[in-house]
């Protein structure tokens, strides 16, 4: 869907503030949240795709004034309520219950790890390849010169707009990797060749074009693309 | 205000109450949100309290951009390396022992004199997590998100780094799972310095292209 998460060309969105020694987290709450998101997808509850649907899904007001963790907090509310794993009201009701105190922060990695805690760490170090075999040949090939379609779907899309009907190159294939708008659908792993499109910056901001001779490139799935001619 | 902090939240009191689906609860009761979330997940036996320190504990203490930083340095005195980093960025990465969460498929970028590489990721914040830790909250925001892709040379200028006219800029949106490395040049007088002593001179933003290496004075060697 194209909305507020969609930003790249946007003009008025503020400058940009760069933090000196940045620690990973902020506050014990942001290192809990990254921890149940990971926990949620490796327990198969969602899927990255679902998660940056609902993100993308929130009101466009509440997108521009709630940080990068409270959006995380936001969507797996909504996501484990409309699964019917945990509803907002049972939170709401526990966080009457529970007793006061803080978050510990800077916790150790356990001594004696519970399977579900090896699993995770399995998975953060080794990772969760995205990449499939695809028996059909991909369509395209470097320096093909290729146009990215219009589309306005409702649904998850990574064809970001400002590059919309524009003309481009293949400039690299990435092979092909299962494809994001069935992820955030769930309809499973649907594997599509990916290639990296390497744009001109004057056929996407015209005239106006910072510098002539630049370019952005951008990852796209091979049905996001038609042949230019 | 810390850079992570929002502004005012304008506009919070109007949406309040009115429709459960559009409001949010205010910053102070995030932590007891999250914790109560927490807790009821690991009642639900969807995850364990230990697996989620797991993952605090490795992005806190082992996983953080001076892995990155290895990977530069090794291609810089290893011209065979770089090559091979070149050819198949993810495996040549694996050969330091890194990959897994957001670093299963890496393209490594050089940069040149005449060829500068930058990476974003406009419609969310991918990030190659395990190669270079979490992203800053600058990565992150909507202003560099938006921003990058038709004004770098000006994010450059804000990052303190004039580009030559004549350079040729080059960003990558990440917008699948294929997530990007820069390799910045390698600053000049630095032909007497080991390994481990080249790593310090990279930075996380010369990896993400909104900086370059520093030089041995800037990184008091």
């Amino acid at each position: 869907m194209q909305s507020i998460h969609d930003v790249g060309g946007k003009q008025g969105l503020g400058t940009i503030v760069s933090e000196m020694d940045e620690p990973a987290f902020h506050a014990p709450w942001e290192g809990r949240m990254h921890g149940i998101a990971v926990a949620c997808q490796i327990a198969g509850v969602n899927t990255t795709p679902e998660q940056r649907a609902t993100i993308e899904n929130m009101p466009h007001w509440l997108y521009l004034v709630t940080s990068y963790y409270e959006k995380w907090l936001y969507c797996y509310e909504k996501i484990l309520e409309a699964k019917g794993v945990i509803s907002s009201a049972e939170i709401d009701r526990r966080m009457a219950e529970q007793p006061g105190g803080s978050i510990p922060a800077h916790p150790s990695e356990p001594s004696a790890p519970t399977a579900t805690a090896a699993t995770m760490r399995r998975i953060i170090y080794g990772g969760t390849p995205h990449d499939r075999p695809l028996a059909r040949p991909a369509r395209f090939r470097a320096g093909d010169k290729v146009r990215a379609k219009i589309i306005h779907p409702t649904s998850h899309t990574r064809l970001p707009t400002y590059v919309m009907g524009r003309p481009g190159l293949i400039d690299t294939y990435h092979g092909a990797h299962c494809h994001h708008e069935a992820l955030a659908s769930g309809k499973g792993e649907v594997p599509e060749h990916l290639y990296a499109v390497k744009f001109a910056a004057v056929d996407l901001w015209g005239p106006d074009a910072e510098g002539k001779g630049d370019f952005v490139y951008v990852d796209l799935f091979e049905n996001y693309l038609e042949s230019q001619d | 205000m810390a850079a992570h902090e929002e502004g005012p939240i304008f506009g919070m009191h109007d949406h309040e109450d009115t429709n459960h689906h559009h409001t949010w609860n205010k910053p102070s009761t995030i932590e007891a949100r999250v914790r109560a979330l927490e807790s009821l997940l690991v009642e639900k036996n969807i995850t364990t309290h230990d697996a989620i320190d797991t993952l605090v504990a490795a992005f806190e203490n082992d996983l953080g951009p001076m892995h990155g930083a290895k990977v530069v340095a090794k291609s810089w005195v290893d011209p065979a390396y770089r090559a091979r980093l070149e050819k198949d960025g993810t495996a040549a990465i694996a050969e330091l022992g890194y990959r897994g969460l957001q670093t299963e498929h890496v393209k490594a970028l050089f940069n040149s004199p005449t060829d500068h590489h930058m990476w974003v990721c406009t419609l969310c914040s991918c990030y190659p997590w395990t190669l270079l830790g979490i992203p800053p909250v600058w990565f992150k925001s909507p202003a560099y998100r938006a921003k990058v892709v038709s004004q770098p040379r000006e994010v450059l200028k804000d990052f303190g780094l004039v580009l030559d006219p004549a350079v040729q800029v080059h960003v990558w949106d990440t917008s699948a799972e294929q997530r990007y490395l820069v390799v910045p040049e390698r600053p000049r007088g630095t032909e007497g310095l080991s390994e481990d002593q080249l790593a310090k001179l990279v930075t996380r933003d010369a990896m993400i292209g909104t900086g370059k290496a520093l030089s041995p004075g800037e990184a008091g060697l």
